[in-house]
């Protein structure tokens, strides 16, 4: 059975980190530090689903979320953003996109990451 | 002489009672500016009323608000006018009781000097001024304008001064309140950047402590090892955070003793430039260093100074489109660090905000990543407590800014 492709966007080098280890024994992970790089991957790599930050520089998720959703590509990647931010405007924005999935980063659980695998990935 | 004032006592302190009432109340300011003075305006019998606001220190008065003053009358205070040339306003801002005049012509205070002329023109023969002040604060005065030299009793000037004491005292009120309201959104700022910073490491090290409940120490050694490394680096991370707010504890309890030695400027900068090294390549930023070429020793408590630096550069990196330059020059026998960057620069209206506690300018409120509002007022505090300056020069919005650190190079 192929591994599930997951994207994980986040420009906090720890919690990148940390997504990356609960997922990398089952699922094959790529990473990227903000919405531009994330968006270039997303591109070649067509992951399974795209994990994103909100708050980071150079891309913000918010826009990276927009870019993915008008891309003929990307837009049907399911998107779940990982927020922070105590700013309910930003959420309000990203939400404007319908990700698929909005997870606190506190909530952060490696069954939580698991659940929102299998709920948003048919398996293969 | 005669007082020709009709109105009976008792419609005067009916209406009195009524704007009272107002001081509980939050009301735009020029709205009870309005009120008052209509009542005033129309109760006193007075053909024109000019309410003032007084600037202590420069000694002049504003206009702020009138009724029925002549067009030459408003021309003429356009402009913050000083204070005498209206004696009923010096008079009544120095006394702090009513003050007034029965008839312009027998009085040597009003002259061809300040606005008698004007006054007469106008056809005012008598004057009321009544100082506005709530308590000790004084916040200007209202000259009445009669038509008719006018006798005026003990009562009505009683009466005028009440009505300007209750208009002080809303307008302080209304003034408390706006304050209340600035400190109720700072509140709020700290929540929203105490929650956005803390809630990252926060579940960073909260799913660590999972990862590590499921390692085998013994049998796997290498990888315990990095994930007690992420949680270390973490707790760095928090620890700065913690210490940025403890920082502004400190300075504002006049705790900062700094120790100055010797330091060679150009390697502060350089070790601040390549402990940032990571933060600028995340941005895209280009740096470029010139260094002083010349005897760069300063006088300064290096870690504080170095905190500062890294603070202004840190901010030009964050702001910055594509490149931050950074020179050591000197300048009128100091060395000075200047730190240009091509971002979003500082709104002229901010610009005396910037070293303030919790200040973000307004075009970078939104920007995508966090910021506690301390950086540059620590810099700022640390910096002046070393006996150095900083300062910046913006063109305004989008147009980049630089920042100037200047460094004393002798023991103060």
């Amino acid at each position: 059975m192929k591994k599930t492709k997951i994207l994980i966007v986040e420009d906090d080098e720890q919690f990148r980190n940390l997504l990356q280890r609960f997922l990398e024994a089952t699922c094959t992970v790529l990473t990227a530090v903000n919405g531009e790089e994330g968006f270039a991957l997303a591109k070649t790599e067509l992951p399974d689903l795209i994990m994103t930050d909100i708050l980071m520089p150079i891309k913000t998720g918010v826009e990276l979320i927009r870019d993915l959703r008008d891309d003929k590509i990307t837009k049907n990647i399911p998107i779940i953003i990982l927020l922070a931010t105590a700013y309910t405007q930003d959420l309000k924005a990203a939400q404007s996109f319908n990700p698929d999935s909005v997870l606190r980063k506190e909530q952060v659980t490696r069954k939580v990451l698991f659940d929102l695998i299998e709920k948003f990935v048919p398996q293969k | 002489m005669e007082n020709n004032n009709n109105i009976p006592l008792a419609n005067r302190l009916i209406a009195l009672g009524e704007l009272s009432s107002l001081t509980a109340v939050d009301m735009p300011q020029e709205q009870l500016l309005a009120l008052f003075s209509t009542k005033l305006h129309t109760l006193f019998g007075a053909k024109a009323l000019a309410l003032w606001f007084y600037d202590r220190k420069e000694k002049t008065v504003t206009l702020k608000y009138s009724h029925d003053l002549s067009d030459d009358l408003s021309v003429f205070c356009k402009d913050a006018v000083p204070a005498d040339q209206f004696p009923e306003v010096k008079y009544a801002i120095d006394s702090g009781v009513a003050w007034t005049t029965e008839d312009l012509n027998d009085t040597p205070l009003y002259s061809k000097k300040n606005a008698k002329k004007i006054l007469e023109e106008m056809g005012v023969r008598a004057v009321m001024g009544v100082p506005l002040r709530a308590l000790a604060n004084v916040l200007g005065a209202i000259s009445l304008y009669y038509e008719k030299p006018h006798v005026f009793d003990f009562d009505e000037k009683a009466l005028a001064l009440a009505y300007a004491n209750s208009l002080a005292l809303s307008l302080n009120n209304v003034e408390a309140y706006s304050r209340l309201v600035a400190l109720e959104q700072v509140k709020n700022e700290v929540i929203n950047i105490v929650a956005h910073q803390f809630r990252t490491p926060i579940a960073t090290l909260r799913g660590n402590v999972e990862l590590l409940k499921e390692v085998d120490i013994q049998a796997n050694k290498k990888e315990f090892n990095q994930i007690i490394g992420e949680i270390e680096k973490v707790g760095i991370k928090l620890r700065m955070f913690v210490e940025s707010f403890l920082n502004v504890k400190a300075i504002d309890e006049g705790d900062l003793d700094p120790k100055p030695q010797h330091v060679s400027a150009n390697l502060l900068v350089d070790q601040v430039i390549k402990d940032l090294e990571k933060y600028r390549n995340q941005h895209k930023v280009d740096l470029t260093f010139n260094k002083f070429n010349g005897n760069d020793n300063i006088f300064v408590d290096q870690l504080l100074i170095h905190e500062a630096v890294t603070n202004v550069v840190n901010n030009a990196i964050k702001y910055a489109k594509s490149r931050v330059m950074v020179k050591l020059v000197s300048k009128n026998n100091d060395i000075v660090l200047e730190v240009t960057d091509d971002g979003a620069g500082i709104p002229e209206g901010e610009q005396q905000m910037i070293f303030q506690k919790l200040y973000r300018a307004s075009n970078v409120l939104r920007h995508p990543e966090a910021s506690s509002g301390l950086g540059m007022f620590i810099a700022k505090q640390y910096i002046n407590s070393n006996g150095g300056k900083i300062w910046f020069t913006s063109a305004g919005e989008g147009k980049g800014s630089t920042f100037y650190v200047s460094f004393p190079i002798k023991s103060l």
